[in-house]
């Protein structure tokens, strides 16, 4: 086991939760008009999670996973990545392509770009109603695409965070299409150096 | 079926034959195995990343290239293995996101410093590399074998092989 040292109070979980649900709200209206098709997206919980547990909720780490990660700069340093199975990214690719989905290990360019759209489009929300309730100013850059096992995928993202904590916050994100509802995870992993920061701009959040 | 030890990220294990090592999963992270053929026990780390910092405390000996391999070595060796002995394998240190010409992309060949880091703690350490699989835009999952001392590297879409 490792130590525990990552710990947010109550308060910050539910104001993240709140502020990640905002977020996801205007994340669906920006997926809807993309995609012409009502879409809803919740937030059903928010966690801390080992580096272990992380691959094993997006089933485990061989399953297949289409992660795309975001790094983040201004007034803190971050990493964004958004983490889901590949048969739920195949079947939004599907429908925002409206064709076919290739093989994960051989999708066309705009197929990536898709993808890594989808990637700019969530984290852009997220991130606007983050700086709205935390005044903290964030620059997200240009979205980067890996599909492979999730173990392989995640490597990078929590190897920067290795240095000194263990765990990362992960963001349950659930996309709701008429009957269909399709599970992703955001992961938003602050630089150890700038943590404090964030978890004391979030206790400061009143609601 | 025989016996399977998993080492997870940033972990660190060391088990005699037939005992399998396991660990799944890795993008820009090195899975090393080090190995003693006559007594037939071996181990392996799952290294996240090059160097410990000098001011960090702590932390999973098996996280960092410079601290998981003497401590591979440590164990071995009071476990009755011999240094001359002892064959080293590699593989990862994989770029999982390609980079798109940003200031970033240094961060994003960790997988290849990693492979570097390695390499040196293992001449530092004198132990023989004897194969490795590193590199390339695709994860790995290594086995094991203590019976043989081979290393089983799979990968989703780029075949497998036996190092």
């Amino acid at each position: 086991m490792t130590d525990r040292i990552l710990e947010l109070s109550a308060h910050q979980f539910d104001v993240l939760k709140e502020i990640s649900n905002i977020g996801a709200g205007n994340a669906a209206t920006a997926l809807a008009q993309l995609i012409k098709h009502p879409i809803k997206m919740t937030v059903p919980a928010v966690q801390i999670l080992s580096f272990d547990e992380v691959a094993n909720v997006a089933g485990g780490a061989d399953a297949i996973v289409a992660g795309i990660l975001l790094e983040v700069s201004g007034d803190l340093q971050a990493d964004l990545l958004l983490l889901l199975p590949w048969s739920q990214a195949s079947s939004i690719l599907a429908i925002l392509l409206d064709q076919k989905t290739s093989s994960f290990h051989d999708l066309d360019e705009i197929e990536i770009s898709a993808l890594e759209e989808l990637g700019n489009i969530l984290a852009n929300s997220f991130l606007t109603a983050l700086a709205k309730f935390t005044k903290i100013n964030f620059l997200p850059h240009v979205p980067s695409l890996a599909v492979d096992m999730a173990g392989a995928v995640l490597n990078l993202p929590l190897a920067r965070l290795g240095e000194s904590v263990e765990q990362a916050l992960v963001i349950d994100t659930k996309f709701h299409k008429q009957r269909q509802s399709v599970d992703g995870y955001f992961l938003f992993i602050p630089r150890p150096k700038d943590l404090e920061k964030f978890l004391h701009n979030l206790e400061v959040v009143s609601r | 079926m025989k016996e399977a030890v998993r080492v997870v990220m940033a972990d660190l294990q060391v088990v005699k034959a037939p005992i399998i090592l396991i660990t799944i999963g890795l993008g820009s992270c090195v899975g090393i195995t080090l190995y003693d053929p006559i007594i037939r026990i071996g181990g392996m780390a799952h290294i996240m990343l090059p160097y410990q910092h000098k001011n960090s405390a702590g932390g999973k000996p098996g996280k960092y290239a410079d601290r998981a391999v003497p401590y591979l070595l440590r164990e071995l060796l009071s476990r009755g293995a011999v240094r001359e002995r002892l064959e080293a394998k590699m593989a990862g240190g994989a770029q999982m996101f390609p980079s798109k010409g940003t200031k970033a992309d240094d961060i994003l060949r960790v997988g290849q410093r990693n492979v570097e880091a390695t390499l040196e703690a293992l001449a530092k350490a004198k132990i023989r590399l004897v194969a490795k699989d590193t590199g390339g835009y695709h994860g790995r999952t290594l086995e094991f074998a203590t019976l043989t001392g081979s290393l089983r590297v799979k990968t989703i879409a780029h075949g497998e092989k036996h190092i």
